[in-house]
């Protein structure tokens, strides 16, 4: 830890605003790339930043001048990053969106696996708007929430063809509605 | 066991792991307590920016991913477009080839409207072309008979007045009258927002209260006069970009989101919701073709605004909400 973030913790323990603002240019963007490498999502990366840095001045007078305030930092982000690591990892349309990515960056196609969670979430949702009530809750049931189709099909009270005929039809629309982008690719796969 | 994990969120972090490693990863963060998988986090945090190399992926997010994604125009929505600007012409073809048969009316009043969305090119009996934009209205008498040349507007259009010096040309609106000899301007009157605005390419224009004519301004080449507070400004014309609607571009600078949003309703056949008070409140600029369509102009504009739409099909409305 340089002299300078030192004198800044202790800046920031008296309450100076200013030392507190160095400290926030000074690591909020590692923080930022770090939570984005975990989650993929630029929105929930800027949520634990804010967040996280909101504590840091709330708790101010707890820091410890000897301690790095790296370390600090992440501390106080723990639990936050801790969770959201987890849904991310939990949730069965973001392992869609990683399949993807990976087959586009096989495809050579740069701009789909440059993409990011979040635009790939708003891009579905858009591409949703063209699917009928039927198809677009077999899709959600399956796709988003990991349902496998033989369960939805008992829910449903529906035939395990139908679900697998209302879903690749769903697949189909959703395909055209992404034109040329292989982008979702993956998505479709299986 | 721990370093294992490490190394898969290393790797998973950079954004190179395979499709079974991610699986694996998946697995062993399943049996995992928040207490390890905290430690574990936070050794890499330790050395992150320092030995871990900074993944593929967060080199490529960023401010860069915005301006490389550009949803793709379908090409059936152009082709619709290309189609209703064919039945827009078409109709005003038709419309005129009848005036022509009822020329003998004299006193006839036209009035014509340009359907949200399009655009409409009318030339008058005088020879004036009057382009009208999105849901705006022109009355017009079927002959001009000499003396004034009245003409009623309410809405935006771009007028190119044929030169008649004895006749002079004179465009009422909701609150003001604009009277020209020869010129080309562009002229908002929109009693549903209260805007008002004249924008002079050519030659001279007077703008005079239809209440009182003694308020009256006149405007020269590169002026435009605009209704704030109650009264006329007048004000240099801060770039052209506001003429191009008749090329069917939307071109702003540091608007909001709600500046846009009134713009989108107003040009296309759809209502909005939004609650103005908790939309962001950044400005931005840019060009869009109108025959983009909406919804290539909104998720467009989510690359820069932070907000989502839900577009309820059955009754045409957008919903927009700030995130």
């Amino acid at each position: 830890m340089s002299i300078d973030c030192r004198q800044h913790v202790e800046g920031l323990r008296r309450g100076s605003y200013e030392d507190f603002k160095a400290l926030y240019d000074e690591f909020a963007g590692v923080l930022n790339a770090f939570v984005l490498s975990l989650t993929r999502s630029p929105q929930q990366a800027r949520d634990v930043v804010q967040d996280t840095f909101m504590r840091v001045w709330l708790a101010r007078e707890s820091l410890d001048p000897e301690q790095s305030f790296k370390a600090w930092l992440f501390a106080v982000s723990r639990n936050r990053v801790i969770d959201v690591f987890r849904s991310r990892m939990s949730d069965p349309l973001f392992d869609n969106y990683l399949d993807s990515v990976e087959a586009s960056r096989d495809a050579g196609d740069e701009v789909g696996a440059k993409i990011d969670f979040d635009l790939f979430r708003r891009r579905l949702d858009t591409a949703k708007l063209k699917l009928t009530a039927g198809q677009k809750r077999i899709f959600e049931l399956i796709k988003e929430q990991g349902f496998a189709p033989g369960e939805v099909a008992r829910m449903l009270k529906l035939s395990e063809q139908t679900v697998y005929n209302q879903l690749s039809s769903a697949l189909k629309l959703l395909r055209s509605e992404f034109g040329t982008l292989t982008l979702m690719f993956a998505l479709f796969f299986d | 066991m721990n370093s294992e994990i490490t190394f898969l969120i290393e790797r998973y972090m950079s954004g190179d792991v395979t499709r079974d490693q991610r699986h694996e990863l998946k697995k062993e963060l399943a049996a995992l307590s928040d207490d390890r998988l905290g430690d574990i986090l936070s050794d890499v945090w330790e050395s992150y920016g320092k030995s871990i190399p900074v993944g593929n992926f967060e080199r490529l997010t960023g401010r860069r991913l915005g301006m490389a994604l550009r949803p793709d125009r379908h090409p059936a929505i152009r082709r619709m477009a290309v189609a209703v600007a064919l039945v827009a012409l078409a109709a005003v073809g038709g419309w005129r080839l009848s005036d022509r048969h009822i020329d003998g009316l004299a006193n006839r009043t036209n009035t014509i409207m340009a359907p949200a969305g399009q655009r409409v090119n009318v030339t008058l009996p005088d020879g004036t072309g009057v382009w009208l934009n999105s849901l705006s209205q022109l009355s017009y008498p079927a002959i001009f008979t000499g003396g004034e040349r009245r003409v009623c507007l309410t809405g935006e259009g771009f007028f190119d007045v044929a030169h008649d010096s004895r006749n002079p040309f004179i465009i009422e609106t909701e609150r003001y009258d604009v009277r020209a000899l020869g010129t080309k301007f562009d002229l908002m009157s929109s009693p549903s927002t209260g805007e008002f605005f004249v924008s002079l390419v050519e030659g001279k224009v007077q703008v005079s209260e239809r209440a009182n004519s003694a308020n009256s301004i006149i405007l020269t080449s590169g002026y435009e006069a605009r209704l704030a507070d109650g009264g006329l400004i007048r004000q240099e014309i801060p770039n052209t970009d506001v003429f191009r609607w008749r090329d069917g571009l939307f071109c702003f600078r540091n608007k909001t989101l709600g500046d846009l949003l009134e713009l989108f309703e107003r040009n296309y056949d759809i209502r909005i919701v939004y609650d103005a008070a908790t939309l962001p409140k950044n400005e931005i600029s840019g060009k869009f073709r109108t025959s983009d369509g909406i919804f290539h102009i909104l998720r467009t504009l989510q690359h820069n605004v932070q907000f989502s739409y839900r577009w309820d099909e059955e009754n045409n409305v957008i919903y927009i909400v700030a995130k």
